[in-house]
């Protein structure tokens, strides 16, 4: 007998019915998929995605050229340089999809870095409980409520301006926010019976832990890591613009609204252009996350009129 | 009463660690330059002798542990080292500092200002009309200013205001009124956001409990109960996060102070930084940090006074 | 006490609707009760069944997206203006009666209940489904209503008993938010299930009777309300109040907590308390304490008390009325002593014999089988016909009607089939 091949509406109800962890990533994108923020939010995210991973393909002009042409500054956006030149006459166009490459890239794997320091950490406060839980806890307050920019400026001023050094300096701030959700998370499942079962099973520990308590969380992670990225392109294009973060030549947009500064009046694309893919960017990151999080939230569901 | 002074003892005791933490951050931050950390703290154009002296000074060459114990030392006698910045060369950064820390304090207190008194009504604004359009929009407004970097929204400030119309001095060092009112802004619109949210959903949750509807159930007008019970309530997770948001406030004032040229220590972080002035840097990072601890701990104090329940915490 | 003749508190056909995305649930489906001067009544069901949803519709609290949609709630009718009403109804139904089976269907047509409960304007309806539709043989109460209205028209002016009758003045549905303000707390108090969560948590104790003796009885003076204050704490037994007075809730025990949700509704002596599980979230050595406080109070202020319930021993202890709940409709009234040794419905029966007894031997718990109905989708015929074990056909498709089956006591079952007219309990 012929299978004819599933719809994708037709496997999301097949998993609906499956229970457990499928179920419950069913469910999130079904409600996620009729989300507006979810939706809108996730477009932007892939639009900036694929712009930041394709950037090398694209027939854009050469963000970084050697040889620059006095002539070509500051020229207003045309049909040949669709947001204008900068003052050193580069394509603002390019730098800016480029420095899309970039704060995407040091913000992805900042967040990444956060996360799994955080996760590991967190998971075994929550689940060990007692002096290891009294120390990691005292910790991550100790990080938690020290501003994450402040500490990832004193690092990057300290370690110098480098790429791996923003990413570095981030992940040092960021962590204490996945630590305190995934020790929470923790603490609560550690009191459910089928970790117990489980135990009496004879699974170790680390196995408890990860086949456990790891997937009930995946979405607040998902969440805090969309909301993470963005936290971190603010970050890192502060600090660009403050001159300890990504250097020259390499786009970045916060040193290009930096250098665009002092042309606000005669040449204003220079800043304004980055600073609008900029804050798109960020917006999207966020709109995602917190209409993640709506979706999650069961509280709002079945209200009408 | 009693138990609020309990409380307040026992959150400065808890805040000794957080500053131990602080400066041992402060202080290791040294060790992360790249290369010699004599070269860091020793003026340019050192001679041989002075760079010898620098070390035994600070004891390069003995255990780390003895190292931090010297900075502590120093830190105690309020000895924040010396600048080796070109305009400011072997100036006591002590002294930099206290000349532009008032600078940032008013900056930041007006920002506090504007942020609360425009975050807290949006927020109750909001939260009365949920899902009407006022709400719709004071949702997006916040979206906006919440996803916009402190530097951008200080851009887009001076090209509206500075720029075009004209009515804001751009550069902070003209004086007056006038000059704080653009940096101010700046940081406080990007707090309100945070805030209206907050104060939004606490709203929302707060009037969903059974004790509003006990109120209810009494006659009590519904002002009385939104304004005298509902918001005492909701104000309270505001109130919390308020150490966050000084937090928040240390580092936006870095970053405005700099699209500003606003002469606090923000300006002066940054300047350093550029100036590889590095004894600046420390000192700047230290006087922040202290000031975010001392902010949460306010802000805790605020809170207990408020909500008598945490006292016991 | 002795219950008075004249009713306090008079309901008729309520029905409350949640409206959600998923569909209607009626949460009340046609209650129709009366409570007497000086009585205690208790309502009692099962979790879900509409109890607390009765005590919320009176005072007209009912949260979005719920909706009161059709019936009246007559509170502190005078008896002359209750004679007169009740005599103009009649009338109505009469008249109603008497037309043709098209005029019927025409008065049926003007409210349309499919447009129950939203903000939408009803669309005229067409000839066509006039004319499907089967109109009931007795009146129903929106066409009974605007008979009432019409008439109010024509009454003269200085005819007031007649005019409040036919307007339904005394009808807490069609009173304005501003006039319930007024009756909220002052003449219909209620009393919460949880005193934990009931009281604001950042006032003290003293702040919040303050607050609410001083806006009932008008009382500004500081001195005289510190003495109310402390009145009305003594009155409910609280040890110490003048200490108490300046605590916040959380410093107190649950048992103090809800003697001061006591002290709160009681503070401006009502006719009608609506006591709301009281002592479900209390510790059972407390229990007694605060029925017996709540006993006593009541029967010193003489008001009215409509005591919400899941335990037919509480009920037994301080009712002496008893009205059993399932579903969202009254299934049998009584009472307490004649509810407790003749019971009969069968969800009562069921009721009364899974009440474990002191004494009494038992290896199994006896357990009325099935669960509660979903109230989503309405159901034509009687609610409990699932976990009825005699239940016939008939149970499945006709609504039993409430039915006298001896003096004062009522019951809506089909065993018990409507013989003379049904009942206004």
């Amino acid at each position: 007998m012929m299978h004819p091949r599933k719809s994708l509406n037709d496997k999301l109800k097949t998993w609906q019915m499956a229970g457990g962890v499928k179920q419950m990533i069913a469910d999130i994108l079904e409600r996620g998929g009729r989300n507006k923020m979810v939706i809108i939010g996730f477009s932007i995210i892939i639009v900036m995605v694929a712009l930041a991973v394709l950037a090398p393909v694209l027939p854009l002009a050469d963000p970084t050229p050697r040889q620059l042409d006095p002539a070509d500054q500051t020229l207003s956006p045309s049909s040949h340089h669709w947001f204008g030149t900068d003052e050193l006459g580069r394509d603002v166009f390019s730098r800016v999809i480029w420095g899309a490459r970039v704060s995407l890239t040091v913000a992805t794997m900042a967040i990444l870095v956060s996360l799994i320091i955080g996760v590991v950490l967190g998971l075994t406060a929550g689940y060990f409980g007692g002096v290891v839980d009294y120390i990691i806890a005292g910790t991550i307050d100790l990080f938690w409520t020290f501003p994450a920019f402040l500490l990832a400026l004193a690092f990057a001023a300290a370690l110098g301006p480098s790429l791996s050094n923003v990413i570095l300096a981030i992940s040092i701030s960021y962590w204490a926010g996945f630590a305190r959700l995934m020790r929470g998370q923790a603490l609560t499942v550690r009191e459910r019976l089928f970790v117990e079962a489980s135990r009496a099973l004879g699974a170790k520990n680390g196995r408890i832990m990860f086949t456990h308590i790891l997937p009930n969380c995946i979405a607040p992670l998902i969440v805090w890591a969309s909301v993470g990225v963005a936290d971190a392109i603010t970050i890192e294009s502060s600090l660009s613009f403050l001159g300890v973060g990504t250097q020259p030549p390499t786009p970045s947009w916060g040193y290009m609204l930096y250098r665009g500064i002092p042309y606000l009046e005669e040449a204003p694309w220079i800043a304004t252009f980055p600073g609008m893919i900029l804050l798109f960017t960020i917006l999207g990151f966020n709109l995602f996350g917190d209409g993640l999080r709506d979706v999650l939230d069961p509280r709002m569901k079945g209200l009408r009129r | 009463m009693a138990d609020l002074v309990a409380y307040v003892i026992r959150k400065i005791l808890l805040a000794i660690p957080v500053i131990i933490l602080a400066t041992f951050i402060v202080f290791l931050m040294l060790y992360l330059t790249p290369g010699d950390p004599v070269i860091a703290i020793a003026p340019p154009h050192a001679s041989v002798d002075e760079i010898q002296k620098l070390r035994v000074k600070y004891g390069f060459d003995q255990p780390f542990i003895v190292q931090y114990g010297k900075f502590l030392w120093r830190l105690m006698h309020g000895d924040l080292g010396t600048s080796v910045g070109r305009a400011t060369l072997n100036l006591n950064v002590g002294d930099l500092i206290v000349q532009r820390l008032p600078r940032t304090l008013e900056l930041m207190a007006i920002g506090l200002a504007i942020s609360y008194s425009l975050g807290i009504p949006l927020g109750i604004f909001s939260a009365r009309r949920q899902n009407s359009w006022g709400d719709r929009s004071v949702m997006v407004f916040t979206l906006v200013a919440y996803a916009m970097p402190s530097f951008w929204l200080g851009i887009l400030l001076m090209l509206l205001f500075a720029v075009y119309l004209g009515w804001l001095p751009a550069e902070g060092t003209v004086g007056g009124y006038g000059s704080i009112a653009l940096p101010a802004i700046t940081l406080g619109v990007g707090n309100a956001a945070l805030t209206t949210r907050m104060m939004r959903s606490s709203m929302l949750e707060v009037t969903r409990q059974d004790y509003i509807t006990q109120l209810r159930s009494r006659g009590l007008p519904e002002r009385e109960i939104i304004y005298k019970h509902a918001v005492k309530n909701a104000i309270l997770p505001v109130i919390t996060v308020i150490g966050l948001d000084i937090g928040w406030f240390v580092g936006g004032a870095v970053v405005v102070e700099t699209v500003f040229a606003w002469p606090g220590l923000g300006m002066l972080i940054t300047t350093s930084i550029s100036n590889h002035d590095f004894p600046v840097v420390q000192g700047c990072i230290l006087i922040l940090a202290l000031f975010v601890v001392f902010g949460n701990l306010m802000a805790d104090i605020l809170y207990a006074y408020v909500d008598p329940r945490v006292r016991l915490g | 006490m002795m219950p008075g003749k004249n009713p306090v508190l008079e309901i008729t056909g309520l029905r409350t609707q949640f409206f959600l995305n998923e569909g209607t649930v009626t949460a009340l489906d046609g209650i129709d009760l009366t409570i007497f001067e000086n009585e205690s009544i208790g309502i009692v069901g099962e979790t879900g069944c509409g109890k607390s949803m009765t005590a919320f519709s009176v005072l007209r609290l009912i949260p979005h997206p719920g909706k009161i949609t059709a019936g009246s709630i007559f509170f502190m009718e005078p008896p002359e203006v209750r004679a007169r009403r009740r005599q103009l109804e009649a009338e109505a139904r009469n008249w109603y009666a008497k037309q043709s089976l098209d005029q019927k269907k025409k008065l049926v047509a003007t409210h349309d209940p499919r447009f129950a409960g939203t903000k939408k304007k009803p669309k005229p309806m067409t000839a066509a489904e006039i004319r499907k539709i089967v109109p009931p043989e007795k009146a129903p109460d929106s066409v009974v209503n605007d008979y009432l209205s019409n008439k109010a028209k024509q009454l003269p002016k200085e005819d007031k008993i007649g005019r409040d009758a036919a307007l339904r003045a005394y009808d807490l549905l069609t009173k304005s938010i501003e006039q319930m303000r007024g009756i909220r707390g002052k003449f219909i108090s209620m009393i919460f299930q949880d005193p934990s969560t009931s009281l604001d948590p950042v006032f003290t104790i003293g702040d919040q009777l303050g607050e609410i003796i001083s806006l009932h009885q008008n009382v500004y003076d500081e001195a005289i309300l510190n003495k109310k204050i402390l009145q009305v704490l003594g009155l409910v037994r609280i040890a110490a109040p003048e200490s108490v007075v300046k605590q916040y809730p959380h410093e107190l025990s649950g048992g103090m907590k809800q003697r001061v949700m006591i002290a709160l509704a009681l503070s401006c002596s009502p006719t009608l308390l609506i006591a709301d599980e009281p002592t479900t979230a209390l510790d059972v050595t407390i229990q007694a304490q605060v029925l017996n406080l709540l006993k006593e109070v009541v029967k010193k202020s003489g008001s009215s008390m409509m005591l919400i319930t899941h335990n037919l021993g509480v009920v037994a202890e301080t009712c002496n009325r008893v009205c059993i709940m399932y579903a969202g409709r009254i299934v049998e009234v009584a009472e307490t002593y004649e509810l407790f040794g003749k019971p009969q419905h069968p969800y009562t029966k069921g009721l009364l014999t899974a009440f474990p007894k002191l004494g009494e031997r038992k290896d199994e718990l006896t357990v009325i089988k099935g669960t509660v109905p979903n109230l989503m989708n309405p159901f034509p015929g009687c609610s409990f016909v699932d976990r009825c074990d005699f239940a016939t056909d008939q149970c499945r498709s006709v609504r039993p009607t409430m039915v006298e089956v001896a003096p004062g006591h009522f019951v809506s079952c089909h065993l018990y089939p409507a013989g003379g007219e049904s009942g206004n309990v």
